[in-house]
């Protein structure tokens, strides 16, 4: 498979492109595809905020430093991702697959392209609306193939990977909100003046 | 094949885009929509050389910056008009004169520039209102202060306190003029008295040249004599057109510049966080060595 068809693969026909992956793990073909998506988006938001003159207007050294940091925050999650999805299901379903769910996930955000991407051709073409929604949508489309990734690198079924998938950010959620349920109140015992 | 062209397609769409994005990024007003603007540019504090802003002093207008910025101005299809919007009680004659050159070619592609005066727009915050095509003022604003003033300070008398002395060698009789150390000789005062009055002369000049029509130069001498006007006085005087405050200098601006309806307003040189905390580190630490120079 050449990295054409895994590009075309991944729009078109994601399954088998994903259970391919899973069995073939290009590590560093997936790494240069999330790094690539990551910095292409970053250029096509700055381009966006820049024309609808709502950016930070960061100069140039500024923004760059910005976008280095948070690529490599963004590598940092993908691997805590897939090491936590892993380790999940191989708590939950005892079948853990680092590599195939790091090189799915590294694949599963290429369709993220296209929201930025459209929704600059939106911003020039004055449909600021429009762009939205196909940012939404493009977000949306990478969630579906991240589970999709999960699913096929950790051979489970769709509710499984669902599970998988929400499980890390559900345990965050309930641990935040407990958090500020005990800071809240803390904060109420104390005298107020 | 199919599964190549496809592929393709959407990969040089994105690489289409991308091109534009650099250019957008580059260029903020590339785009295929172009909608005319009003460009402002703010010049507040003392009108410097360099430095742009100090930590341990107070705000200045550095002319490098601010004449980056009209060349912007001037460069940009998108911006119709500039206001100028000074407040600042002069600076250094230099930078006076650099950012009123700037304005002059800015003017010369055919965009109006306004002056909108603040709280102060004196001395060389007026030699820069001269390079405008109207300048509006607030009736309580102070401006004027045509004139020039060189100071040095003598602190030979402290260093003798302290046991310090200094030794010259120079190539000649002037080269140490000015020096900290020792009163000015009679000679020695004559020369800087010429270029205050050389560089008073040029003052004048501008003004003439900038109000030309409105005020003569029979009628600029006697108001040349470093005094200040409020924005009302200077405008019986002709040293300003008219009186208005921030919004009314863009409403002359998109009227000069035959604009009707709505119009967005960029200010082409509002500093952000990030930049203001560089320069200001910059110029804190590798700043310039304060040296005699001309201030208007």
């Amino acid at each position: 498979m050449t990295i054409l068809d895994v590009l075309y693969g991944l729009i078109f026909q994601p399954q088998g492109t994903m259970r391919e992956l899973a069995r073939t793990r290009p590590l560093l073909a997936g790494f240069l595809v999330f790094i690539g998506v990551y910095f292409a988006n970053y250029l096509l938001q700055e381009a966006s905020s820049a024309i609808s003159q709502n950016g930070l207007g960061l100069p140039g050294y500024a923004s760059w430093m910005l976008a280095s940091l948070g690529a490599v925050t963004a590598v940092v999650i993908w691997f805590v991702s897939a090491g936590l999805f892993s380790l999940l299901a191989e708590i939950i379903y005892g079948y853990g697959n680092g590599k195939a769910v790091l090189s799915c996930l590294g694949f599963a955000v290429f369709p993220g392209i296209l929201g930025p991407a459209l929704y600059y051709a939106a911003i020039l073409l004055d449909l600021p609306g429009v762009g939205a929604l196909l940012y939404l949508l493009s977000g949306l489309w990478v969630i579906g193939l991240q589970v999709l990734a999960v699913r096929e690198a950790l051979t489970l079924t769709t509710g499984q990977a669902v599970l998988i998938y929400l499980l890390p950010m559900a345990s965050f959620l309930l641990i935040g909100a407990l958090l500020l349920i005990i800071g809240g109140l803390a904060l109420s015992s104390l005298p107020l003046l | 094949m199919k599964k190549r062209i496809v592929i393709g397609l959407i990969l040089v769409f994105l690489l289409i885009l991308l091109i534009m994005a650099v250019q957008s990024i580059s260029q903020p007003q590339a785009g295929l929509k172009s909608i005319g603007k009003i460009g402002v540019i703010e010049v507040s504090g003392t009108i410097t050389g360099t430095s742009t802003s100090n930590l341990l002093q107070g705000t200045t207008a550095s002319a490098r910056d601010i004449m980056a910025i009209i060349r912007q101005a001037a460069a940009r299809q998108d911006i119709k008009a500039v206001v100028l919007r000074v407040d600042s009680p002069g600076g250094t004659s230099v930078a006076s004169q650099e950012i009123g050159v700037e304005l002059d070619k800015l003017r010369a592609t055919g965009k109006p520039v306004i002056t909108s005066m603040g709280d102060v727009c004196a001395s060389g915050g007026y030699w820069i209102a001269c390079s405008t095509d109207h300048i509006m003022a607030n009736p309580a604003t102070l401006t004027g202060s045509i004139g020039v003033i060189m100071q040095m300070q003598n602190i030979e008398g402290l260093y003798e306190k302290l046991g310090v002395k200094e030794v010259v060698i120079k190539s000649g009789q002037h080269k140490d003029i000015g020096s900290p150390f020792r009163d000015l000789s009679p000679e020695e005062q004559q020369i800087l008295q010429g270029i205050v009055q050389d560089s008073y002369q040029q003052f004048i000049d501008q003004v003439v040249k900038g109000r030309e029509g409105k005020i003569t130069r029979e009628q600029l001498m006697p108001l040349a004599d470093g005094r200040i006007f409020t924005g009302a006085q200077a405008r019986d005087l002709g040293l300003v057109d008219s009186l208005g405050d921030y919004y009314d200098a863009i409403e002359q601006a998109k009227v000069m510049a035959g604009i009707q309806g709505e119009v967005p307003i960029e200010v082409l040189n509002q500093q952000d966080m990030w930049k203001r905390l560089v320069t200001s580190l910059e110029s804190t630490f590798l700043g310039n060595q304060p040296t005699t120079r001309l201030y208007y």
